[in-house]
């Protein structure tokens, strides 16, 4: 039997799902019906606007995108950036973060999650409260990076070396208030969410023991299901233990480790996978946790802990921030930058002249990373639901699907790239 | 009771990111029953709809399911709406084109395959109205709900310059182009400290909104207000620049005249068509 869904809908983009249930086995294939071709059209660009290209990758996760950029060109010139920026851009990442986080749970998926109609919350007549006062904490954190990066989508003010304009002591003052009613807002939410979705992590009972990987200053770490540290190795290292195939059917391409050969090596980036790894004693992150619904809890905790991180760094930043653009010495190379996105582990790579013309881009993103581990999911989903009405099964496909937050405009990287041969 | 339609094309979404900012009008409009969305595959699990009163499209035509969706879209609706730079002008990722692309395309289900070239929404069908912007401005986002999406007042020839604060002085002349913005000042014109600013080409309504935070416009609002005009826009980019220029050809002037003059409406310009009719 062949379980088809030409294009999911509540996902990020055009994304289909077909599942074939075979009498012993089930094969799940996740399909990206769309292509961008940022690294193609970054060739022949000049390396210090590659920020304000490829934070058109993606309207949602526009921050990181915009910021590994900027570590990238900042990597490859060796300019050094100072503690203030780095806070600041923590602050936009960290905002960037939550109104991505509360865009996924309030309005693609919590309907399901509530049990409610199949119709978002947002844009029904009668709003919940609280629904009501996420949205706005979503706005206040829109407002935030309005505030650092110059707008809301598309970064303008990120620049190499810090940014283009400053923000003086009272901007930030503006931003302190701001952060105290999100952090009240959120911790009512998971009070109220995260007995919900420990409740339906019950009912399905499906776990996807993977590896998990986070990217950090200090480089990348891989741990296995069990929380054993497997790999660490830094950024610029990336293509010695990552490798990629190009998915079945569709635009895009499936990263693995290669430690671990392919299909096996398969990861999971994101919330989940970055709960697991820094487990603190939040919820219900005592013990590391496998399964797919758990992602939105994740979601929950990181955003009500990024808003009190946001509160300590705009406490240290009161005194405001100065624009700093940096001197760009060009010259040939190389330049890498990582970040955790929203979704998870992001990475970009760019190989340019002497005269700072992008000669190759190498871009992956979170989505790219969890694709095969969502096509995994799925079939250990449907394997457990067998016998069950087809109609049934689909909801879960794709409520499985939704739990990883797709976002197709940006993992459709897929054009063969050889950088620094 | 305004029947709206939400239509997906190729793009990154922060259009529907930017009508999402804007919840809050829609939402009064929607629980005031002056508005339903009847179809938004972003928000809602409804594949199919009889009639839009308006269609708001993003994105560009760039898969053979674009150009199905947009005939749709056109077809069930009264009036349609190309919101953001790639729905007018084909967006910043249409310089992909430049490049030969060696994608999977043979992995791709059929109705996905890449058509010849990306393309902004008019090129395909007709449209009634535009809101250009990479993003759009919040500002004309918030007008367009509001005014329950009626077209926005036209910007009569003004460009970027003219909302510009920066002091312009009346002869302007550049020696050379810089390539970062080290020790330039808040008040002044950014052309005339030599950033290359290509607001002087581009339409208005954005309030100069990347000037004002001390970066050069790059031109997302388009060079004619017409959508369909790009290409004597350009030209007269082109040629305004060179008059500005104390030195050489607009080309040796700048690292990247492509992306300088059609980041964001590549796929507009005459160029392209010489360039896939092979002449």
């Amino acid at each position: 039997m062949e379980l088809k869904v030409d294009e999911a809908t509540r996902v990020a983009g055009h994304i289909g799902v077909s599942v074939r249930i075979g009498k012993d086995d089930v094969n799940a294939r996740v399909i990206q019906r769309e292509f961008r071709g940022f690294e193609p059209l970054l060739k022949g660009r000049p390396l210090e606007e590659a920020p304000l290209y490829t934070s058109r990758i993606c309207g949602i996760c526009q921050v990181a995108h915009a910021l590994a950029s900027v570590k990238a060109v900042e990597d490859g010139l060796s300019i050094s950036v100072s503690h203030e920026v780095q806070k600041l851009r923590e602050v936009a990442n960290l905002a960037g973060t939550i109104q991505s986080h509360l865009l996924h749970l309030f309005l693609l998926i919590a309907p399901l999650k509530l049990g409610t109609e199949p119709a978002p919350m947002a844009i029904r007549p009668k709003l919940n409260g609280i629904v009501r006062s996420i949205l706005v904490g979503r706005s206040m954190t829109q407002r935030m990076i309005s505030d650092i990066c110059g707008r809301t989508i598309h970064p303008i003010t990120m620049i190499a070396g810090g940014f283009s304009k400053g923000l003086s002591a009272e901007d930030m003052s503006r931003m302190a208030p701001v952060v105290d009613k999100l952090t009240k807002n959120l911790t009512e939410l998971s009070e109220e969410m995260l007995p919900i979705i420990e409740g339906e992590a019950n009912e399905r009972g499906i776990g996807l023991r993977t590896r998990y990987m986070h990217v950090s200053d200090s480089g990348i770490i891989v741990q296995d299901h069990d929380g054993t540290k497997l790999l660490s190795f830094d950024i610029d290292h990336y293509g010695e233990h990552i490798g990629e195939v190009e998915a079945e059917e569709g635009f895009g391409r499936r990263p693995y480790l290669k430690a671990f050969g392919y299909p096996d090596g398969f990861i999971r980036v994101g919330p989940l996978a970055r709960l697991n790894i820094k487990r603190g004693d939040r919820g219900p992150w005592s013990e590391i946790r496998h399964e797919s619904v758990m992602y939105s809890s994740a979601r929950i905790i990181e955003s009500l802990l990024a808003s009190e991180r946001i509160g300590e760094l705009v406490g240290e930043l009161e005194s405001g921030v100065k624009a700093s653009p940096a001197e760009l010495k060009f010259r040939e190379g190389e330049g890498f930058g990582a970040i955790e996105a929203p979704r998870g582990v992001l990475l970009h790579h760019y190989a340019f002249s002497k005269d700072g013309v992008i000669k190759e881009a190498d871009i992956i993103t979170p989505t790219a990373f969890n694709s095969p581990a969502i096509e995994r999911d799925i079939e250990k989903n449907v394997s457990s639901m067998r016998g069950m009405e087809t109609d049934k099964i689909k909801v879960r496909v794709l409520k499985v699907l939704r739990d990883y937050d797709p976002c197709i405009p940006c993992a459709t990287h897929m054009v063969e790239v050889v950088i620094g041969h | 009771m305004i029947k709206i339609a939400l239509e997906w094309l190729s793009g990154c979404e922060g259009c529907e990111v930017a009508l999402l900012d804007s919840l809050d009008s829609l939402l009064g409009k929607i629980e005031g029953g002056e508005a339903e969305i009847v179809y938004a595959p972003l928000l809602l699990d409804v594949e199919d709809y009889d009639h839009a009163d308006v269609t708001i499209a993003t994105g560009s035509v760039r898969t053979i399911a674009d150009e199905r969706r947009i005939k749709r879209a056109r077809m069930k609706s009264e009036y349609l709406v190309a919101l953001g730079s790639c729905a007018c002008f084909g967006g910043i990722h249409g310089l992909a084109d430049l490049q030969s692309i060696s994608c999977n395309a043979g992995r791709a289900p059929p109705d996905v395959r890449l058509r010849a070239a990306v393309e902004p929404v008019w090129r395909v069908v007709r449209i009634d109205s535009a809101i250009p912007g990479c993003p759009p401005p919040e500002k004309h986002v918030k007008l367009f709900i509001e005014n329950m999406m009626s077209p926005l007042p036209a910007s009569k020839g003004k460009t970027v310059c003219d909302e510009c604060t920066r002091k312009r002085s009346e002869e302007r002349k550049i020696g050379s182009l810089r390539r970062d913005i080290v020790g330039i000042d808040d008040e002044n014109c950014l052309l005339e400290q030599s950033v290359p600013c290509i607001g002087f080409a581009t339409s208005s309504g954005c309030g100069a909104l990347c000037p004002s935070v001390n970066y050069p416009c790059h031109g997302c609002m388009g060079f004619d207000e017409r959508v369909e005009e790009q290409s004597n826009g350009i030209a007269r980019a082109i040629s305004a620049l060179a008059s500005i220029l104390e030195i050489g050809e607009v080309e040796d002037a700048l690292r990247d005249p492509v992306g300088f003059f059609m980041k964001f409406s590549y796929p507009s310009f005459e160029l392209k068509e010489r360039k896939r009719n092979g002449t």
